[in-house]
């Protein structure tokens, strides 16, 4: 009793160590430290270095500097301003990604990228709405859901659903399908976290499963070729490598050439160089990484986020605030969504669709986001809220 | 077990556990992926990825040769090349451009600040000389190769033109494309992107990069002095005090391709043919020289330009075959990765048919290969390997000599008055299409195939239509081989033998000629001589007699007597109903009953058909090549030796059919009768004045032989696209096969000759046969005891 009356006493308002977080922040120290490196060996044979480094990986290092200070100025305010201030933000990125889609703006300030309008040029920097756009959403949706009961009805996923339905109508209109598909992901953990119940998700699923097809009609070409591209590759068809299956048979083919313990940076940088692998400081960063690693370091990468998202996991089971919570597991679903969907297309398991590999990827906005994820599980590790006054979503019944 | 909410009391911690048991799946799966990648199939997706890091170039090969029997080079690759120029040299832009990059670093300083047209002043200041020296390059391209700067002037305009052409079209492509893009994405087409997409189409298209072909073919010398030329550059504007020089090509955008080209030496040959021996209303005391061309055209076929899907499979099939007959082999003709060194790529010759086509994949060499490692530098080389030589039966000189013959400006092969009654589709001078083959009896092989008309390789790249949609020519066919014509006569020996080799006939018996065979009608199976002359042959026909004077109704009895089964099987013991697999295209394997009919053959026919088939008439067609070999099988007392046109060293296909050797000396001795007794069918030949001439003229040989008039099914077309269908062709197949030897020996040689609706077997086929004797005496394959007259030579 004293020893229960002592853990919550002294513990209860204040700041507290950071709990199974500290799991969480390694996990991204080494995913983004790998990440540093595999887009140094992704650079051509003979670029330029400095510090050992090519300057495309120096600027991935600022980037990670930005990053981790991102994560410590989220981490370190009261919850409740977070809560707050998430609400006005999500309406303004919503208005950043309309302004994306609006035509007749200069090139200066929205250049399109690979035929996407994603990005606003801020001057200093481009930043990528998308991006900051799901951080906005989980504290959103973490909000809405912290005290309520509807959503273990079927009508009340409704106002879910119109919310989440923003975010992915604007971004698949830039068209980036890759971070729109990452939304419903996030959308189902929180959800599932915060007690809907289980039959619906299915019933849910199984309807999406059966209108997808519907679907396909109201795909663009090139989305429909990708699908038509993957068809044709589980059928074993090698005659698609050299057109529409390039990058997805080129990324399988330097993985399986890393083997076991993968191949020396020269070597692997010339065949990084030399097959010609489109974006292989981006999306396809994963198979750089195997090229380098072999499957040993494939699986460290898998290992790394895997403790990311079990860190979290706990992290969220160990806070008793509703809203820190359901908080966790969503910036978790994006995280694991995410890190899925690009290995899967890196090793031919699922179509190439544009969407980066969290913290290891180049890029600053993506890098940002995920280190913001990453302080937003740390900013639950740390408090573990206050005495609760009723559990929440405990709602006995069911799994 | 115990329930999860036991397990875990808190429910959001079993859901919290449910999200990392879905996370862990899916992470597993990734693993299994990951591993399959990397251990199962790592080795061979390393060589994937690491023959990018190689750069393979081309070595050519050459193709094979084709040899004739006496080691001739029928065929060879002529080391030949193409001289291309840059379609901005050849438009002339050439001058513009360099004048302006000239007039721009003279005027270094003032450029920027000078206005459009100020520019304009400049350049054309500079242009004249770049105009000249373009104009000098062209007098040198046409003095090389022998032609005029003005024919060169024309070759430009009509590729400028060309490529005009070719651009407007993909712009109009472009664009439709283009738009069609925009509408799908669900864009409109405002005038920005309509501005955008104009410009996106009108980026210049390959051809206006690239250089274009002004002299093609041009020789090894010329190749080469241009070659040496490519390098040199000339001092256009001398440099002075304030003036730089500018130095460039001698010839500007020159490139000097290789053009290696298939070459046939005896493609056109002039033949000097000694009309002293013709027949005496074509006799003249000369020699006359007569040019043929396409000579073996039909055997060698030809070449084409790319390959075809079916090129491709074809390839790929006998890669499959030669893998499964012998791994090293097939270890040589890939590369080391498992590149085909013999695959085609796009500007490739292919064999298109005939010989070039069948022996495809012998004759195509290997190209060699260079294997540069880009991040190692390494280089390794492996040399071409050239095709391998195919040496043919063919005597080429034979071959050229017997086309001679049946060029109808020498007469032989043009209907003659006296070549019988009129034929109202061929009057008096119509040329007459046929076919002669030459056999070695004691090895089946084939020394000459000829079939006319022929072509000439240059119609065939310059005017295909008339050969391929020539509805009566149809020089395109090898009538020797691929065209099915009813036997005729010439069957009578084979038949004759087949009977008593069943029992149906004894070579002592003796049958009356009736005049017509069913003794109440005299409207039908009648002998030709009951139609002619009323008459018969008399009462006591021996086998020899039925030979000599052809009788109709000694062979309707034994075609009574064999009745369906047993004639299906005496075509069939004399090579009917199998394709010869010679190697060069087509072949019409022969038919016995309707074509089309079912059933086993013998099932097919009814006994007014065996009757007909006596004589080689009816529900039966076999060729030219059937005809020599069926003879040559009595002259070998029953042994077929599969004829052949390609040796390869193997040994010939011998197989002995079992006949009756009594009636097989019948049969030859109708034969020898039939070409030597004056009563003869095959003896003489009776001109328009009632004067006789001798067909077989030649001295110091023997001579077996049969005459066959066949009756033909009219050849009928709508030749106009009217819709109705003409009769272009009518009347009846002239047919003589012989058996030829040296005086007092067995037959060495065995002809058979065919001139399509030409008549009498005897007036058209027979002066031919006796000049194909005469022409096998002049190259030696029969001994020469005539007065010394003419030796020519085949000249190419």
């Amino acid at each position: 009793m004293r020893g229960a009356l002592s853990n919550s006493g002294r513990r209860s308002a204040g700041i507290r160590p950071i709990g199974r977080a500290w799991l969480t922040v390694l996990a991204a120290m080494v995913l983004s430290v790998i990440g540093v490196y595999a887009i140094h060996v992704g650079d051509p044979p003979g670029s330029a270095t400095r510090f050992g480094l090519s300057s495309i990986a120096i600027r991935q290092v600022v980037y990670l500097v930005v990053g981790v200070c991102g994560a410590v100025v989220i981490a370190i305010p009261n919850p409740k301003l977070i809560r707050a201030l998430a609400p006005p933000a999500f309406v303004a990125l919503i208005g950043a990604l309309v302004f994306l889609l609006v035509p007749f703006v200069p090139e200066v300030l929205v250049t399109p990228r690979n035929g996407a309008r994603a990005w606003i040029n801020l001057g200093v920097a481009d930043i990528q709405p998308s991006e900051l756009c799901k951080i906005a959403y989980v504290l959103v949706i973490a909000g809405y859901l912290r005290y309520r009961t509807e959503h273990r009805t079927l009508v009340g996923l409704l106002p879910l659903a119109a919310i989440t339905f923003i975010p992915i109508a604007l971004i698949t209109l830039q068209p980036d399908l890759g971070t729109s598909s990452l939304f419903v992901p996030s959308l189902f953990a929180m959800v599932l976290a915060a007690g809907a119940r289980l039959r619906h998700l299915v019933l849910i699923v199984a309807c999406a499963a059966l209108a997808a097809p519907a679907a396909y009609p109201l795909l663009q070409p090139h989305q429909k070729q990708r699908l038509v591209a993957m068809v044709r590759m589980v059928q074993g068809d090698q005659t698609t490598a050299d057109d529409i299956n390039f990058q997805s048979f080129t990324a399988q083919a330097l993985v399986g050439a890393g083997g076991t313990t993968g191949l020396p940076a020269e070597k692997s940088r010339a065949l990084v160089y030399y097959t010609r692998l489109p974006e292989q400081h981006n999306d396809m960063i994963f198979s750089v990484i195997v090229n380098r690693f072999g499957l040993v370091g494939g699986l460290t990468v898998l290992g790394a986020y895997l403790a990311w998202i079990v860190g979290a996991l706990v992290t969220a089971g160990q806070t008793k605030d509703p809203f820190l919570r359901l908080t966790v597991v969503g910036v978790t679903g994006f995280i694991a969504a995410q890190m899925t969907i690009n290995i899967g297309m890196n090793i031919g398991v699922l179509p190439i669709i544009g969407i980066t590999l969290p913290f290891v990827s180049y890029g600053g906005s993506s890098l940002l986001t995920c280190w913001l994820m990453t302080g937003l599980v740390v900013s639950a590790g740390i408090r573990r809220g206050g005495p609760p006054h009723r559990p929440s979503f405990e709602f006995g019944d069911g799994l | 077990m115990p329930s999860p909410q036991a397990l875990i009391p808190s429910m959001f911690h079993r859901r919290l556990a449910l999200l990392a048991v879905l996370v862990a799946i899916s992470t597993v799966g990734l693993g299994v992926q990951l591993g399959r990648l990397t251990i199962s199939q790592g080795d061979a997706l390393r060589d994937r990825a690491e023959s990018k890091l190689e750069r393979v170039t081309w070595l050519p090969t050459q193709r094979g040769r084709v040899l004739d029997r006496k080691g001739r080079v029928l065929a060879d690759d002529r080391p030949s090349y193409d001289l291309a120029v840059d379609f901005n040299v050849i438009i002339g832009a050439w001058a513009v451009e360099r004048a302006g990059r000239y007039a721009r670093r003279v005027h270094r300083d003032a450029w920027p600040k000078l206005a459009a047209q100020q520019r304009r002043a400049l350049i054309d200041r500079y242009l004249p000389a770049y105009e000249q020296h373009l104009e000098a390059m062209w007098e040198t391209l046409a003095a090389g190769v022998d032609t005029t700067p003005d024919v060169l002037a024309d070759r430009r305009a009509d590729i400028e033109s060309r490529v005009d052409r070719m651009f407007s079209a993909i712009v109009r492509a472009r664009t439709k494309s283009a738009r069609r893009d925009q509408l799908a994405m669900g864009r409109e087409i405002t005038e920005r992107i309509e501005r955008r997409i104009e410009e996106q189409a009108s980026r210049p298209i390959a051809e206006q990069r690239s250089p274009h072909v002004i002299a093609s073919r041009v020789d090894d010398e010329t190749g080469f002095l241009f070659q040496r030329l490519l390098g040199q550059t000339v001092e256009l504007m001398p440099g002075g005090e304030n003036q730089p020089a500018d130095e460039v090509d001698r010839l500007p955008g020159l490139a000097v391709r290789d053009a290696g080209d298939r070459h046939y030496p005896f493609d056109r040959v002039v033949v000097d043919v000694d009309r002293s021996r013709l027949p005496s209303p074509v006799r003249r005391d000369s020699t006359e020289s007569v040019e043929v061309e396409g000579v073996a055209i039909h055997l060698l076929g030809w070449m084409r330009s790319g390959a075809f899907a079916e090129d491709i499979e074809r390839r790929e099939a006998f890669l499959s075959e030669s893998a499964e007959q012998a791994s090293t082999s097939a270890g040589e003709v890939l590369t080391s990765v498992g590149t085909d060194r013999g695959r085609y790529l796009p500007t490739d010759a292919v064999g298109s048919s005939g010989l070039e086509r069948s022996a495809e994949h012998r004759l195509r060499g290997l190209r060699g290969y260079e294997r540069y490692r880009i991040d190692t530098g390494s280089l390794e080389t492996h040399e071409p390997e050239p095709g391998r030589d195919i040496g043919l039966t063919i005597d080429i000189a034979l071959q050229a000599r017997i086309q001679a013959l049946l060029d109808p400006e020498l007469g032989l092969a043009r209907v003659q008055p006296w070549h019988g009654e009129p034929n109202p589709t061929m009057p008096v001078g119509t040329p007459i299409n046929g076919a002669a083959v030459v056999l070695e009896i004691d090895t089946g092989d084939i020394l000459a195939m000829v079939s006319t008309p022929t072509f000439s390789r240059d119609a065939m790249r310059d005017d295909p239509a008339s050969i391929f949609e020539s509805p009566i020519a149809r020089p395109a066919l090898n009538r020797a081989l691929e065209v099915p014509y009813q036997p005729g006569s010439i069957v009578k020996a084979p038949i004759l033998v087949a009977a008593a080799t069943q029992g149906l006939w004894r070579p002592s018996q003796h049958i009356e000629c009736t005049g017509h065979f069913l003794p109440g009608r005299d409207d039908v199976y009648r002998c030709w001589i009951y139609k002619r002359f009323g008459t018969t042959h008399g009462d006591d026909l021996s086998g020899e007699e039925a030979i000599k004077v052809s009788c109709n109704i000694f062979f309707y009895e034994l075609g009574r007597r064999l009745g369906p089964k047993g004639m299906a099987e005496a075509y069939r013991q004399f090579g009917i109903g199998e394709s010869f697999d010679l190697g060069v295209g087509r072949e019409f394997e022969g038919v016995i009953g309707a074509f089309g009919a079912q059933g086993a053959p013998g099932d097919r026919l009814s006994p007014s058909d065996v009757i007909f088939m006596g004589i080689g008439q009816g529900p039966v067609a076999w060729t030219p090549l059937h005809a020599a070999e069926a003879i040559a099988m009595l002259a070998r007392g029953g042994i077929s030796i599969r004829p052949r046109l390609v040796s390869d060293g193997s040994a010939p296909d011998v197989r002995e059919v079992t006949l009756d050797r009594a009636a097989i000396d019948v049969a030859l001795e109708g034969l020898r009768l039939s070409a030597n007794d004056p009563r003869g069918t095959g003896h003489h030949i009776t001109l328009t004045d009632g004067t006789r001439e001798n067909i077989f003229t030649a001295p110091g040989v023997s001579v077996w032989g049969k005459t066959g008039t066949a009756e033909a099914s009219p050849l009928r077309a709508d030749t106009d696209g009217d819709g109705t269908i003409e009769t272009l062709r009518a009347g009846d197949h002239s047919w003589f096969v012989v058996l030829v030897g040296p005086e007092g020996q067995p037959p060495t040689h065995a002809v058979a000759v065919l001139m399509e609706y030409a008549g009498s077997g005897a007036r058209v086929s027979g002066p031919v046969t006796n000049q194909v004797i005469h022409a096998l005496i002049d190259e030696g394959y029969l001994p020469d005891t005539r007065e010394p007259s003419w030796r020519a030579e085949a000249v190419p």
